[in-house]
């Protein structure tokens, strides 16, 4: 769901520039307040590894193809949609300086959409469910539900350009990226669940239990 | 970095060559979503505002051999600048919080 060069009026660029601007200032600030020396080797390799799984096409209906993201791999790893926000940018700028994968001028709005709408979706939908549905179908809907709403907010930032047409864009954006939803769900899963079994202590809730894992409901009752 | 994080990065990184040198004869060469979209819109095809020196992740006159390589290359420095941006920007305990 790289956009090219071209597909984005300059002006509309700019918007999207000043909200990368904007998100790497907190994200940066994030990082200097929870990014601890062990998690910079993890930094790197996720970062190096969402360029590699990038590169492997896999092939979908309609003679389609689509590749796994990451946005909300990094963003569920380190409980922070800002780390996906710090990964992506640094991602997406060595795809656009050096292969011309996804535009230079358009390098705002692709962070936009696979670091912090990916990002934030994934993060949100696994909190939301992981107590419902169990952790890893929770990873697995969140996941698929990143790249869903990253490509629907790619079609919307389409339409404003007058690119694509609002209601079609839409249309073929959601129904491609549903099939590739699945691809970046199994991904997911599988990532996670090897870290979980290599390194438990790499990810996040493993860590400091950001995410409140038994307290919430039981320990207000048993203070009361 | 300790032994296990070193391990770790190796490990990544070795996991990332191998994606590098498979991807070019297994990664479907169909359009992506976004690709296909425009094309069946009718939205022309754009030019890159500047020259990337691999455009497609390819070198030039090289077939597989150079898709692996520029593969390999972008692991390489997205794994440095990655590394570079995390170190710069960790957290740094004051001292008489590290004992």
């Amino acid at each position: 769901m790289h956009i090219p060069d071209g597909f984005i009026p300059l002006w509309q660029c700019a918007i999207y520039y000043v909200i990368l601007i904007v998100a790497l200032y907190f994200s940066l600030n994030w990082a200097r307040k929870n990014l601890d020396e062990k998690m910079v080797p993890l930094m790197a390799v996720l970062a190096a590894g969402i360029f590699a799984i990038m590169s492997m096409n896999m092939p979908i209906p309609f003679g389609t193809s689509g590749h796994m993201v990451g946005g909300a791999l990094v963003a569920i790893v380190f409980c922070a949609p800002e780390a996906a926000i710090i990964v992506f940018t640094i991602v997406l700028l060595v795809q656009g300086l050096f292969f011309g994968d996804g535009g230079i001028t358009a390098l705002g709005a692709n962070v936009l959409n696979m670091g912090i709408i990916a990002g934030v979706v994934g993060l949100y939908t696994f909190k939301g469910l992981r107590k419902s549905i169990g952790k890893y179908p929770a990873i697995g809907v969140a996941a698929w539900l990143s790249i869903f709403l990253a490509a629907l907010a790619t079609a919307l930032e389409m339409a404003f350009a007058g690119t694509f047409p609002l209601v079609e864009g839409l249309a073929m954006m959601g129904i491609y990226h549903a099939f590739i939803g699945i691809i970046e769900a199994v991904l997911t899963v599988v990532v996670i669940y090897v870290l979980e079994k290599i390194r438990p202590d790499l990810l996040a809730w493993n860590r400091n239990k950001n995410l409140e894992e038994i307290k919430p409901e039981q320990s207000e009752v048993t203070a009361k | 970095m300790s032994t296990k994080d070193k391990y770790f990065v190796i490990g990544g990184v070795i996991i990332c060559l191998v994606i590098a040198v498979m991807s070019p004869f297994l990664a479907s060469p169909d359009p992506d979503g976004l690709e296909k979209s425009a094309e069946n819109l009718n939205v022309a095809e754009t030019e890159p505002v500047l020259q990337s020196p691999f455009p497609d992740y390819s070198i030039e006159g090289l077939e597989a051999i150079g898709q692996i390589a520029a593969l390999a290359l972008g692991i390489i420095i997205t794994l440095l600048i990655a590394y570079g941006v995390a170190e710069l920007f960790k957290r740094r305990r004051p001292p008489e919080a590290s004992k």
